[in-house]
């Protein structure tokens, strides 16, 4: 049986502001606090460092083997006063909040969208929406415009919707994050993860054997 | 009281047991006097704890506070044998609550200045046998302890005190003029030797050649250089937030002391010979701050000029930045204040790499610089020490800029350049913040 206040749970806006004001969590800047701490979320903003991809200089992506960044991606930061980012259908960015994060042990966050940007086709952290406990850096996300027609972003618009959980005991920081303490948004990493270098080797040593035996 | 008094001997001759069993590592020649001076307090303690029974209770709590200074004194032995071995110089790092405390410690007359009592934050430093000689005055009980403590010239502690205000481990900007005391310590380590010789020759020339209708002394000026060149060094060390320290903190300071020229003469010194001395040592990868350092306090250092100086006091300055302007093209002394900088950063590296059983302190500066500097460190565990500090500097862009070379020197050594984006990413946001007020009309600013 679960004791009571022991599972886990949504932050309201006041143990929002608590925790912020213990500095046990760390969102900063921000900005706004009356227009961006909602009743069970924060509003982060659009930070001014982007990074672009560039498909067509590579043929494909293959996670087996390593991505060359500089030809696939291109570092941008935009000036707040005056650039803009203008997003045409189907393509894809990479931004990252203006706000740096540091969750403690005890709390899980979910990064998600903005209904009124998903309204005009903009699909903000498509995906892996989750922040680990004790993550720690501005969190990097994917920017798409799914809709028909070219949209602008500027910088330090609100773009995602943190929500934040209590968990029901905290985690220690023994697992390190590949992304972690990030001060820019980073391409994939997925070369780095460990069992894709197995399936790397367990191609190699049996990929014949496998086939014959299908 | 009187029991009080007992239980204080007590602990005394406690640490006096301690100093004997440390001592054993610290060289003969240092040995000597320790071992006396501990011999003869030792045995007036045990006469004191014999007879305090009978002591009226005026006389206990004037006891009392003398045993308390001696106490803090025996603090100061045994932990310069707990570092003598490891470094030829010593620097004994002090924490006290307030002026107050130093005062009961060393039986300190106030500073009285222009009529008022100048509650001071400032680092105080004084050679070791100046401390015993002018500040320790135990004449009445402790009269043997005393003349014990007076050390032979020929017996010299190499150990500088100096004072650090509690407040100063929680105020990381607090830290920076610590560089200065040091450098001063190096200075006179110098001072028998080829710098001053050196500085005196060309200062004597230079006062000739410039203005031989001002008299001044040269000794006077031969301080101000001191000054002035311990400035150089800890702006070196520590980029432009040192400087950025000492004038947000001193600027008050307006007068021409024996010692010291005025916080806004030695501010535009190091302003001006900084860009043209020191480019090639360090701190150019700190330039703009530099130039942040130095739009912040340059129109409020006119102020101060017009309002407080008088044609003498500007006589005065005018010589100063002539023979500044002289002193830093000799090569000579330039190198000099060159290898005075590596000597610097050595010390402090061997303050910091000393084995953590040795450790007597808990000063966060020297905590961050012992993570960084030890290698075969993750990057994340600096970053996390370091974390406490990023965290309660938020939005205040004059602590960043005070840490910021903090840090980018903690890192130097590692060649790992994640912290430095740490910082500039969290000056970056700061500004962002800032301008966002501004436009919300927040913040005048």
């Amino acid at each position: 049986m679960i004791e009571e206040g022991s599972f886990t749970a949504i932050l309201t806006k006041d143990e929002i502001k608590r925790l912020l004001e213990e500095k046990k969590l760390i969102i900063d800047p921000i900005l706004d606090e009356e227009e961006q701490i909602h009743d069970v979320s924060i509003d982060l903003r659009l930070d001014t460092r982007i990074i672009l991809l560039k498909p067509i200089a590579i043929g494909n992506i293959d996670p087996l083997e390593q991505i060359r960044l500089p030809e696939y991606t291109e570092q941008i930061e935009l000036d707040p006063c005056q650039d803009k980012l203008i997003l045409h259908p189907k393509s894809l960015v990479l931004g990252q909040t203006l706000e740096y994060v540091k969750l403690p042990g005890n709390i899980y966050g979910v990064l998600d969208g903005r209904s009124s940007l998903a309204r005009l086709g903009i699909i903000v952290h498509a995906t892996a929406s989750s922040i680990d406990p004790n993550y720690e850096g501005h969190i990097s996300f994917e920017i798409i415009n799914l809709g028909p027609t070219p949209v602008i972003l500027y910088p330090l618009v609100r773009v995602a919707r943190l929500t934040l959980y209590k968990l029901s005991k905290p985690l220690s920081k023994t697992i390190k994050h590949k992304y972690d303490y990030s001060t820019k948004p980073h391409p994939s990493k997925i070369t780095e993860d460990s069992d894709l270098q197995i399936i790397r080797r367990l191609r190699q040593k049996f990929g014949d054997i496998m086939k014959l035996n299908l | 009281m009187s029991s009080i008094l007992y239980y204080r001997i007590n602990s005394l001759l406690g640490k006096i047991d301690r100093i004997y069993s440390v001592s054993e590592r610290v060289p003969y020649y240092l040995r000597n006097p320790i071992i006396s001076f501990c011999g003869n307090l030792s045995r007036l303690l045990e006469e004191l704890r014999g007879t305090c029974s009978s002591f009226s209770e005026k006389m206990c709590i004037d006891i009392e506070h003398r045993l308390v200074a001696l106490s803090n004194f025996l603090n100061i032995i045994e932990i310069a044998c707990d570092f003598a071995k490891s470094a030829n110089r010593t620097f004994l790092f002090f924490v006290y609550k307030s002026f107050y405390d130093i005062y009961r410690l060393v039986n300190m007359s106030s500073h009285k200045d222009e009529g008022r009592t100048r509650v001071s934050t400032l680092i105080f430093l004084y050679p070791y046998e100046e401390f015993c000689e002018r500040y320790l005055q135990l004449e009445d009980y402790l009269e043997p302890i005393r003349s014990s403590l007076s050390l032979t010239p020929s017996v010299r502690l190499d150990v500088h005190i100096i004072y650090i205000p509690r407040a100063t481990p929680n105020q990381p900007s607090g830290w920076l003029p610590i560089v200065h005391e040091m450098a001063h310590t190096l200075f006179r380590g110098k001072s028998r030797s080829s710098l001053s010789m050196l500085l005196n020759e060309l200062i004597e020339m230079l006062v000739k050649v410039i203005d031989d209708k001002f008299v001044l002394r040269t000794v006077v000026l031969v301080n101000y250089m001191e000054e002035v060149i311990c400035d150089l060094i800890a702006s070196s060390c520590l980029g432009p937030a040192y400087i950025l320290r000492l004038f947000d903190d001193y600027k008050s300071i307006t007068y021409w002391s024996v010692d010291h020229p005025p916080t806004y003469v030695r501010c535009e010194i190091v302003s001006k010979v900084y860009q043209a001395i020191l480019q090639d040592v360090n701190a150019h990868i700190l330039s703009e701050l530099w130039d942040v350092c130095q739009k912040k306090f340059r129109d409020e250092l006119e102020r101060i000029i017009t309002l407080s100086e008088s044609e003498k006091e500007k006589r005065l300055r005018t010589l100063l930045y002539k023979i500044v302007d002289k002193l830093i093209q000799v090569e000579e002394l330039r190198n000099m204040l060159i290898s005075m900088i590596e000597e610097l950063e050595e010390c402090m590296r061997a303050y910091v790499e000393r084995k953590e059983e040795e450790w007597k302190f808990n000063e966060p500066l020297f905590d961050i610089l012992k993570t960084a500097i030890q290698k075969q460190r993750d990057i994340s565990e600096v970053v996390d020490t370091l974390r406490p500090f990023l965290e309660s500097t938020l939005y205040d862009i004059r602590v960043i800029v005070a840490l910021a070379p903090l840090m980018v020197y903690s890192v130097k050594q590692q060649q790992r350049m994640t912290l430095e984006d740490l910082i500039l990413d969290t000056i970056r946001r700061s500004i962002i913040k800032q301008a966002w007020l501004n436009v919300k009309g927040v913040s005048p600013t």
